[in-house]
């Protein structure tokens, strides 16, 4: 009796368990998602709508930040106005690899890669960096 | 139910589910041109908002409650093309790739192919005219969506 019981007993407890593990992965955060880097970069633009005031290699309409294969980008302005602390995201790193590699940058961080950057130092140097 | 409690069981129902009123429904062509400051154009006159030119139509109506508010805006989105600004803080002269002190959020860049959508969201501060494009997003979009409820901004 205890062996039928056993033998019935199992399959659905490792069923349970795969299940239980299958439903609790946690989805990955929208912020981490994609091909990320974060750079401080000076800012340009005259201000006016076809050329706005926006960080240094933005595109500047939306048609052309999807030909230039980016998803997204969003910034803040440094405390003198002149710089900004930019976040752009792409579905593949070609496209933000052509940003790293300009001269004209200030610092760049590219998320999740190797080499990066203890806790907190991507902030301390941002910070450092766009101070007046 | 007695009408004091049934007004409060509404009220707390509509907190849980963050169903909070509108202070302004506006479903066009309005009751009143009147209510609206319209720069670069005519207040509409059909049902749907189409102009081939650059309007903005800014609500003179304040939320007598609050001066904090948020702005719900559906899309009818049936063809590629064109663009749609939600104007927040605005003042009378507000008006995308013209003047005034305003943010806004502009939905553009839309390409609707065989059951597919893409658009673009761009936010943009202005003050005095001086336009600065705060942050920029690429979308899936659809017929009927809404925003901010529909968009997913974290990208």
């Amino acid at each position: 009796m205890q062996t039928l019981f056993s033998r019935f007993a199992t399959f659905p407890t490792i069923l349970a368990a795969l299940t239980t593990g299958t439903f609790a992965q946690r989805p990955v955060d929208l912020k981490n998602q994609n091909e990320r880097v974060v750079m401080v970069v000076p800012l340009t633009g005259v201000g006016t709508y076809s050329d706005p005031k926006r960080p240094l290699l933005a595109p500047t309409s939306a048609k052309a930040l999807q030909s230039a294969g980016i998803l997204s980008y969003q910034w803040h302005p440094s405390d003198d106005g002149k710089y900004a602390i930019v976040e752009y995201a792409a579905r593949t790193r070609g496209p933000l690899v052509a940003m790293l590699r300009d001269t004209r940058l200030i610092v760049a961080f590219e998320k999740g890669t190797r080499e990066e950057i203890r806790p907190g130092e991507c902030d301390s140097q941002v910070q450092e960096r766009l101070r007046d | 139910m007695k009408p004091r409690l049934a007004v409060l069981t509404a009220v707390v129902a509509g907190c849980v589910f963050g169903q909070l009123p509108a202070y302004r429904t506006q479903v066009f062509p309005g009751p009143d041109p009147g209510e609206f400051s319209v720069n670069g154009g005519s207040f509409p006159t059909g049902s749907v908002l189409t102009n081939a030119g650059n309007v903005s139509l800014i609500s003179n109506v304040m939320s007598v409650t609050t001066s904090e508010y948020e702005v719900r805006t559906t899309y009818q989105i049936q063809a590629s093309g064109g663009s749609f600004v939600t104007y927040l803080r605005a003042n009378p002269t507000a008006q995308l790739g013209g003047s005034g002190t305003f943010y806004a959020m502009e939905l553009s860049n839309i390409a609707v192919a065989s059951g597919s959508c893409t658009a673009s969201v761009t936010l943009w501060r202005v003050e005095n005219g001086v336009h600065q494009q705060a942050a920029s997003v690429a979308i899936g979009c659809r017929d009927g969506m809404w925003a901010p409820g529909d968009l997913v901004w974290a990208r």
